[in-house]
């Protein structure tokens, strides 16, 4: 019985659990500039049929350009000098349609601290590059900032969304764009 | 009272903090820092593994634990050895203001939450993420104003075969969670392993398992392959990593599925903990000592945001000014992307003035009970004095 309250203690400590899952409710509307966040409303990357593998693209790299050993998520990546610095570009293939133009450049908008644009905004600020695979949408953006910019631009190719993301200073991405619409006129 | 207020007692606790503090040290190699501390030290018990089994059993008091019995232990001891009078108030102060001195690493230790909230330049943000905590998220994305969260901590998804929620139109069973994990392009590994997933990004992708490294300066990043059910019916299995939210093209978009009008999303990723408020990096400015690369100032310029309360304001963070606000502190803690995002440590802690409460106490007992001590003296060595001056 001396021990009583050192037992009654450890009885606690062992019972003492913190509860399992937590439930909150979080604003959609003050949060802009968000790296995952789609447009409000914007339905999901779900259970809409997803194929793997497919023929892979082929390009022709540009005079100039650094390959970098390809991994992670990118199946390629490379490295563009102009006089302005460096700015790099990065290759992403997805099945389907990965959520589809609109909601992928108000994200790349996003990430630049952008406002989201409608389908009418995209059809202003993109322009298209034909080549043999088919015909890949471009938005050229600069940042909130006007330091930061980008140069996206998807091809839906079959069951495949391909993805090619130029990132950089906004002078070395500028510079670097008549390369890029020559990189992405290769496409075969 | 007898064994509680017990001197054995006081030393055996302060052995097993001395065990544990070693432990601990030794433990970091394998835990990593946080790992160790969260498993000796801020625990209430030490848990260990049967060899053989998936059996855990206590084999150690934590040092919560051995915290709170070493306070027992002084609050008894004080009740009955210190005898209650003015000339111990002194005494009974500075012990008061220990044992509060405890009760604040106690709070630390269960209530404090040390978060992040990264912000570039231009962009709002109303929550703060854990740089360790990660959560099974599944949002109901429906109502256009806001989202509902449901927030399942690592503890369950590592553990449960089957999550369900009330709210929820489906059941989510974890077929596969890899704790350490590289995901990869489906094209650029041949022969990789089938993909369990049959829905959202992960039929494009590879996750192969890595060897856990638990190293402080290498986080891990974990993939999870969730399926969604309802009865006998499949939904669909998602590969969710906390990899998946990086910047790289496509790779940010959102998971989930849409059943019966209502829109689900998925995610695996770092904890998010939701603010009453909002702030707005307006400017980041980061200088450093002509010449040289010594940081001379780091700063950001906010913008707080709590309609609730009326509050519309800019706010200078910087590195020894913290925002505090909403209960919490907002610190300036870093930077990345050439200077263009803003890293704010956010910590919350309930408990934060009771150290200097404390300090006050035991300043205040020293003071009363030194001054308790000197005036006497003084008198009695008056006479003395005067009977060197004679001789």
């Amino acid at each position: 019985m001396r021990y009583l309250p050192l037992v009654a203690i450890l009885l606690l400590a062992a019972a003492c659990r913190r509860s399992d899952i937590e439930v909150s409710r979080a604003s959609k509307a003050p949060d802009e500039g968000q790296v995952s966040a789609m447009p409000p409303g914007h339905p999901a990357i779900g259970n809409e049929p997803a194929a793997a593998g497919g023929a892979n693209l082929k390009w022709t790299s540009q005079p100039g350009w650094k390959s970098k050993p390809a991994g992670g998520m990118r199946l390629a990546t490379f490295v563009v000098p102009t006089p302005k610095g460096e700015a790099e570009l990065a290759v992403v293939v997805l099945s389907g349609n990965a959520g589809g133009a609109l909601a992928n450049v108000n994200r790349w908008r996003g990430q630049l601290g952008l406002p989201a644009i409608d389908d009418a905004g995209l059809k202003k600020a993109s322009k298209t590059v034909a080549s043999p695979a088919g015909t890949t949408l471009v938005v050229e953006l600069v940042g909130a900032d006007g330091k930061s910019g980008m140069l996206g631009s998807l091809l839906p190719q079959n069951d495949q969304t391909w993805f090619f993301k130029m990132t950089g200073p906004a002078a070395a991405v500028k510079s670097a764009e008549p390369s890029v619409m020559k990189f992405l006129a290769s496409l075969r | 009272m007898g064994p509680l207020a017990s001197l054995e007692l006081t030393i055996g606790s302060l052995a097993a903090l001395m065990l544990l503090v070693a432990l601990c040290t030794l433990g970091q190699v394998k835990l990593g820092l946080y790992g160790s501390v969260d498993t000796y030290i801020r625990s209430l018990l030490v848990w260990a593994e049967v060899p053989g089994t998936s059996l855990r059993v206590p084999v150690f008091p934590g040092g919560a634990l051995v915290g709170v019995i070493l306070l027992l232990n002084l609050t008894a001891a004080q009740f009955m050895r210190l005898e209650w009078s003015r000339r111990k108030a002194g005494l009974w102060l500075v012990h008061l203001g220990l044992a509060l001195l405890f009760a604040g690493e106690f709070s630390t230790g269960f209530f404090q939450r040390d978060d992040r909230m990264v912000l570039s330049e231009g962009a709002t943000r109303s929550w703060v993420e854990s740089p360790r905590d990660l959560e099974l998220a599944v949002i109901d994305a429906t109502d256009k104003g806001f989202d509902t969260v449901y927030s399942v901590p690592e503890r369950v998804y590592s553990k449960k075969r089957s999550i369900e929620q009330e709210a929820w139109p489906f059941s989510l069973l974890v077929k596969r969670y890899l704790p350490s994990a590289r995901i990869e392009m489906r094209q650029s590994v041949e022969g990789g392993p089938a993909s369990m997933a049959t829905a959202g990004l992960g039929p494009s992708l590879v996750a192969l398992e890595l060897r856990r490294s638990r190293k402080d300066d290498a986080p891990e990043e974990p993939a999870l392959f969730v399926e969604a059910v309802s009865g006998d019916r499949s939904y669909g299995t998602w590969l969710l990593s906390t990899a998946l939210g990086g910047p790289d093209p496509g790779l940010g978009a959102e998971q989930g599925l849409t059943l019966d009008g209502r829109q689900w999303r998925f995610a695996l990723r770092h904890r998010r903990r939701y603010l009453p408020f909002s702030l707005t990096l307006k400017r980041f400015t980061h200088e450093s000592h002509p010449g040289t690369d010594i940081p001379r100032v780091f700063s950001s310029l906010v913008r707080l945001s709590d309609p609730a309360r009326h509050e519309d304001r800019d706010v200078l963070i910087s590195m020894n000014r913290p925002l505090r606000y909403g209960g919490q502190a907002f610190y300036q803690a870093g930077f990345e992307n050439n200077d263009t995002v803003s890293i704010l440590q956010v910590v919350k802690n309930p408990g934060w003035l009771l150290p200097y409460l404390s300090c006050v106490l035991v300043g205040l007992g020293l003071l009363i009970h030194f001054a308790g001590h000197f005036w006497p003296a003084k008198t009695t060595q008056a006479p003395s004095k005067g009977a060197g001056a004679r001789s």
